[in-house]
């Protein structure tokens, strides 16, 4: 498979300051790549550099087979881009909008675009500046599908936005991006996991996993021990184990890649006592703060 | 072209109100000028239409900033950055949004006014195309300035700070020779306006082709400090010596020479004064002017003195405004002009502590004058009615009389250019002389044309003296006299006892 975006030792610094350190980040075409990780971590600031809105400080990166430093307008007719923080032109209405772009676009489809109006209930007469936040998105969306692009970056594009937007948002993208790569930054785990294929994991400055939804999903599990009488938490445990805990006489802890039949020879060698064991799946939210707990407490050692 | 017309178009449905505001203030500027054309004085006279060049000044310079900034450059937000909407485009959009409604407008408008007042359009033609590329510097400035900064607010306080320490520092830089350099202050216009073109030309390619705030910043930064250096430093006699070298070249090389007049009496010190300036002493050392070409009166326009003593040091005047050589010791032949050879004063003022230690101890004086030698005056005779006259050389010129002291005043307009100095004489029916005026010298002695922006008429005025009394009957001469040449003449007194020369004492208040 083939990558619409690639990074190699990515960096970035703003005055000193280290927003990334060695991203490589790998898109692959055709996918819709959940980019995650906590406040901070550097996710607005990758997409900023992907998009060429920022040059990188190191390493190098590319978008659709083109040095994103040398990304000029004329490549943006194949790329859209969403972000829940852009500054739109308040004065026009949202017919205006579109018109106005769409000239600029040779793939414009005017059908598509008023497809995509009707579907997202867009009040063509208004003006941007009286739209609420997340019809705001949803002109942007449809701003940046009305021509079919090959890549839609979308940043954090559910912030802030009731259940009911996020909803007709992810279906309007869903409906009409059939082919095309998606990148979105989000904070909403839970959406990402009901359609992304691939999620990235950003935090230190880096990626700290990147991989199949599936294949994260399977590598995950939350271990549950049960004794009959409490015991004692070994002082060793292996790295892959994270955010041991122990109530009475039942332990559970994740583990980051589990193998049944290696994880039960593990479990044997630390806890020969134990009575029964249960490996039960996670979802992406659990993963995600489990990750972001073991990153945390390995920082503050 | 069809991006650059589909943002024009965005830019013009979204600002027309602010556009046709820009165009109905052209409109109303192009009548002021009509206005001025009746009557100079009468028209700048009156508050609104003083403040009206200001009103639209700050209209066109609020027009550049918005249009700009419609696609901000500075930032990371905007949603056009990630659109094929090329900066280029962009650019060419504005200018062309510009050039439609500023530089279009006024064009049309100079076309009507000139056409009104008897100037045929076709012969100015150029002049109506470079007064537009004038403003298309100003216009870049301003765009430059709006492409650095992060929305309207940033872009007038920067235009205010900007404008603030501008004039501040050209008031109070000294030696500057004044704010005005008379004849050869186009060459100080086009020196800041070249910088600035350049400057700012600099700053639209790295914002537009590279989006470098940064860098684009301490380029408009470094621009508008070289223009402040432009303006303040006092370069007056480089000034000078490239309007000798690019000059109309007649009577290249005058056997015109200075020489100091030892014999002569000292004029006597006449008065004492009070002035707001530092306190100083006006001396007049008596010269004689030799050389002077039959048909031909000189002006000296300024000069540059050097006096040195063992005992008190060295002081050096700068290429003074306030200093010069006249006829009369007191100055008070203002016109200036030398017809002939004979007695002369040649006048500069020296700082107050500066005088008290050299005036009792020989020192030595080194003086640079620079004189402008012009044709002998070449006279209109009117009728003294107040309508306007056109005088070959001049410009329509009118006869009006000044509120509140109702003192005569010519005053010639003449499109773009003021190419000759104008004087005048009233007599009544009985030929005996009212009123005169001999005026040197409100004018340019530029090869290039200096800038005449949202008005056609460069303007050319003297007042003249004599009684309070209406408008008589009798004829009016109106004399003209045009450059010829531009020179330098150096005069050095190896000894010299200042206090002999003193004439008046100016104390700061």
């Amino acid at each position: 498979m083939t990558s619409a975006i690639r990074t190699e030792n990515l960096a970035k610094r703003f005055r000193g300051t280290i927003v990334l350190d060695g991203l490589n980040l790998d898109v692959p075409a055709g996918s819709i790549y959940g980019l995650v990780g906590p406040n901070g971590a550097g996710k607005t600031t990758t997409i900023k550099v992907l998009m060429n809105i920022f040059g990188p400080s190191g390493g190098r990166s590319e978008v659709l087979g083109i040095d994103s430093r040398r990304l000029a307008p004329h490549h943006f007719a194949g790329i859209g881009y969403v972000s829940e923080n852009q500054e739109m032109p308040e004065w026009m209405t949202v017919g205006y909008f579109l018109d106005y772009l769409a000239p600029f676009y040779p793939a414009w489809d005017r059908s598509l675009a008023a497809e995509l109006v009707s579907q997202l209930q867009l009040p063509l007469d208004r003006k941007l500046k009286h739209l609420s936040r997340g019809m705001r998105m949803k002109v942007a969306l449809a701003s940046s599908l009305a021509y079919r692009p090959k890549l839609i970056v979308l940043d954090e594009p559910f912030t802030g936005l009731d259940a009911l937007v996020r909803d007709e948002l992810i279906e309007g993208l869903l409906a009409r991006a059939e082919g095309t790569t998606i990148l979105i930054s989000s904070h909403d785990l839970a959406e990402i996991e009901s359609f992304a294929s691939h999620i990235g994991y950003l935090d230190g400055h880096r990626l700290q996993f990147s991989e199949e939804l599936e294949a994260l999903s399977a590598r995950f599990r939350e271990i549950v021990l049960t004794f009959d009488a409490p015991p004692a938490l070994p002082r060793d445990w292996p790295a892959t184990w994270l955010q041991p805990e122990s109530v009475g006489p039942v332990v559970r802890f994740v583990d980051s890649q589990f193998d049944e039949a290696r994880a039960r020879v593990e479990v044997q060698a630390l806890f020969p006592g134990y009575r029964d064991m249960a490996g039960n799946g996670m979802p992406l939210r659990s993963i995600f703060v489990a990750l972001a707990k073991a990153s945390r407490s390995k920082s503050q050692e | 072209m069809r991006q650059v017309l589909i943002v024009f178009r965005k830019d013009v449905k979204h600002l027309w109100p602010l556009a046709a505001g820009m165009v109905a203030i052209l409109g109303f500027h192009g009548w002021v000028d009509l206005q001025m054309h009746h009557g100079y004085l009468k028209v700048i006279s009156t508050r609104i239409y003083a403040l009206e060049p200001l009103f639209a000044l700050l209209a066109w310079w609020c027009l550049a900033g918005i249009a700009v900034q419609q696609e901000s450059l500075p930032g990371d937000r905007q949603y056009w950055l990630t659109r094929p909407i090329p900066r280029q485009a962009i650019l060419a959009a504005k200018a062309l949004f510009l050039a439609v409604f500023v530089c279009l407008p006024n064009f049309l408008a100079q076309v009507i006014v000139l056409g009104a007042t008897g100037f045929p359009p076709g012969n100015y033609l150029g002049a109506l195309v470079r007064n537009q590329a004038f403003i298309g510097v100003y216009l870049v400035l301003a765009a430059s300035l709006a492409s650095v900064t992060r929305g309207f607010r940033q872009y007038i306080l920067t235009s205010l700070a900007v404008g603030a320490i501008v004039v501040s520092s050209i008031i109070r830089v000294p030696g500057n020779g004044g704010i005005d350099w008379g004849g050869v202050e186009w060459a100080r216009t086009w020196a800041l306006q070249l910088e600035l073109l350049a400057g700012g030309i600099v700053v639209l390619t790295l914002q537009y082709a590279w989006r470098r705030t940064l860098g684009a910043r301490l380029v408009l930064g470094g621009s508008l400090i070289m223009g402040l250096l432009v303006l303040s430093l006092g370069w007056y006699h480089y000034a000078f010596a490239l309007t000798a070298a690019l000059g109309p070249g007649q009577d290249a090389s005058p056997q015109v020479g200075v020489a100091f007049d030892a014999a002569a009496s000292p004029a006597g010190v006449a008065r004492r004064q009070i002035g707001s300036g530092p306190p100083s002493v006006r001396v007049a050392i008596p010269v004689r002017v030799a050389g002077i070409p039959h048909g031909r009166e000189l002006v000296s326009e300024r000069l540059s003195a050097i006096l040195q003593a063992p005992s008190a040091g060295r002081w050096n005047s700068g290429w003074q405004a306030r200093s010069e050589l006249a006829q009369r010791s007191d100055r008070s032949d203002s016109g200036g002009w030398l017809a002939q050879e004979g007695p002369n004063w040649l006048g500069f003022s020296v700082p107050t502590d500066f005088f008290e230690r050299v005036k009792d101890t020989p020192a030595s004086l080194r003086v640079r004058v620079a004189f402008t030698l012009f044709t002998s005056s070449a006279s209109t005779t009117r009728s003294p009615n107040p309508r306007a006259y056109r005088v070959p050389g001049a410009g329509d010129c009118t006869l009006e009389r000044i509120l509140p002291t109702r003192e005569p005043y010519l005053g010639c307009v003449a499109p773009f250019e003021r190419s000759a100095a104008v004087g005048f004489r009233v007599r009544n029916a009985g030929g005996n002389t009212v009123w005169e005026a001999s005026g040197c010298c409100v004018m340019s002695y530029g090869p290039l044309p200096t800038v005449g922006l949202f008005s056609v008429w460069h303007y050319n005025g003297v007042m003249g003296t004599g009684p309070a009394q209406a408008l008589p009957g009798g004829e009016v001469s109106i004399e003209v006299r045009r450059p010829v040449s531009h020179f330098e003449r150096e005069l050095e007194i190896g000894e010299i006892h200042l206090a002999r020369y003193e004439v008046s004492r100016t104390s700061g208040r």
